[in-house]
């Protein structure tokens, strides 16, 4: 038995996702237990938020169908679009710090722009 | 003619082989999920062993800490059996012998980033809605690159699995089992789930199918020691 598999497929389907979002939303309960969670519930958590994320990519038209046709797609997909984010969220202070206060000021002095002191 | 047609309408809706495999592999997936999803809900999974109804449930903390008693038990015993070598040592005896196993830790490192690259350019396709035929591609290298992992990995565990350390891990897991296995006594008109062995030594003693198949299951609900 694949267990992991399987996990994937109950966590890919309409209840799971359905209930996962309900659970988020309305606080109702996924399993028996409400604490110490098992080591694979916690997976299982982990696979209905991945779907999730992918389901909503999906919806958005981010991407086709055709990433749900194999978990080697799936896993790619999200690999690439978490690595993608890491990349803009390294490059996002390098740019703010070419748009460093004297920069930034520069470009946008209307934005910032104080009353000028008045020259005695 | 009507004869014919009604011939005709038995070839069509007859069963075949094929379907029949089909439909045994459908069922045995749908029985699986159904334990996946009891397992998931409840940290339970039930079974049946020579008409017996057994069920392996998470360890309590309790039952936790006394296995991790054991284990310390199980590693000082095989620390005075000269049988048995620490992992490091076995590593450095295969080294002589030519196996190198640190050089085997570093080829699955290798290929993990391998099959990164390969997950990047996938994902970037996916995201650009390429062909079938530009997915597959890539789709069949990490393939290929996990296989490889595995194999490496399977021969990494076979060539470790008599060092101290993998022997009081396997004892562990065993012991675990033991203690979460219970099976199902009627009492009065009313089911009651007991110890399903008194002691260790009488579950080590007891049927290795039965041992096997709790094991198994025993693994799911322990996850990782």
């Amino acid at each position: 038995m694949n267990t992991l598999k399987y996990l994937r497929e109950l966590a890919k389907t309409d209840y799971y996702q359905t209930l996962y979002n309900q659970v988020k939303e309305l606080h109702l309960k996924l399993f028996k237990n409400n604490r110490d969670l098992s080591d694979i519930q916690i997976r299982f958590i982990g696979f209905l938020n991945f779907y999730s994320n992918l389901f909503l990519d999906c919806a958005l038209g981010e991407i086709g169908d055709t990433v749900f046709t194999d978990e080697i797609y799936e896993d790619a997909y999200m690999y690439y679009k978490h690595n993608k984010k890491e990349d803009t969220d390294q490059k996002l202070p390098s740019s703010k710090s070419s748009t460093s206060k004297g920069k930034l000021q520069d470009n946008f002095q209307w934005v910032f722009k104080r009353p000028l002191k008045k020259v005695t | 003619m009507e004869k014919e047609k009604n011939k005709k309408e038995v070839k069509e809706t007859k069963i075949t082989d094929e379907k029949v495999a089909k439909i045994k592999q459908d069922l045995k997936k749908s029985i699986d999920l159904s334990k996946i999803e009891e397992l998931i809900e409840q940290n339970t999974i039930e079974f049946y062993h020579d008409g017996v109804k057994y069920r392996v449930r998470r360890p309590t903390y309790k039952e936790k800490q006394q296995a991790y008693q054991q284990q310390v038990e199980k590693i000082t015993e095989l620390l005075d059996n000269k049988g048995y070598l620490m992992e490091d040592v076995l590593k450095e005896k295969y080294k002589n012998k030519g196996i190198d196993i640190d050089k085997m830790t570093q080829q699955i490192t290798a290929l993990e980033t391998k099959k990164a690259n390969f997950q990047l350019k996938l994902g970037k396709l996916l995201k650009e809605k390429a062909s079938d035929k530009d997915l597959k591609i890539y789709r069949d290298e990490i393939a290929q690159v996990q296989e490889e992992q595995i194999m490496i990995s399977i021969k990494k565990t076979n060539l470790l699995q008599y060092s101290v350390e993998h022997q009081a891990l396997i004892y562990v897991y065993s012991f675990m089992t033991y203690l979460i296995l219970e099976k199902e006594i009627v009492k009065e008109k009313e089911e009651k789930w007991i110890k399903a062995f008194n002691t260790y030594e009488e579950f080590a003693q007891s049927k290795e199918d039965l041992i096997n198949e709790a094991s198994a299951k025993a693994s799911l609900v322990i996850g990782r020691v």
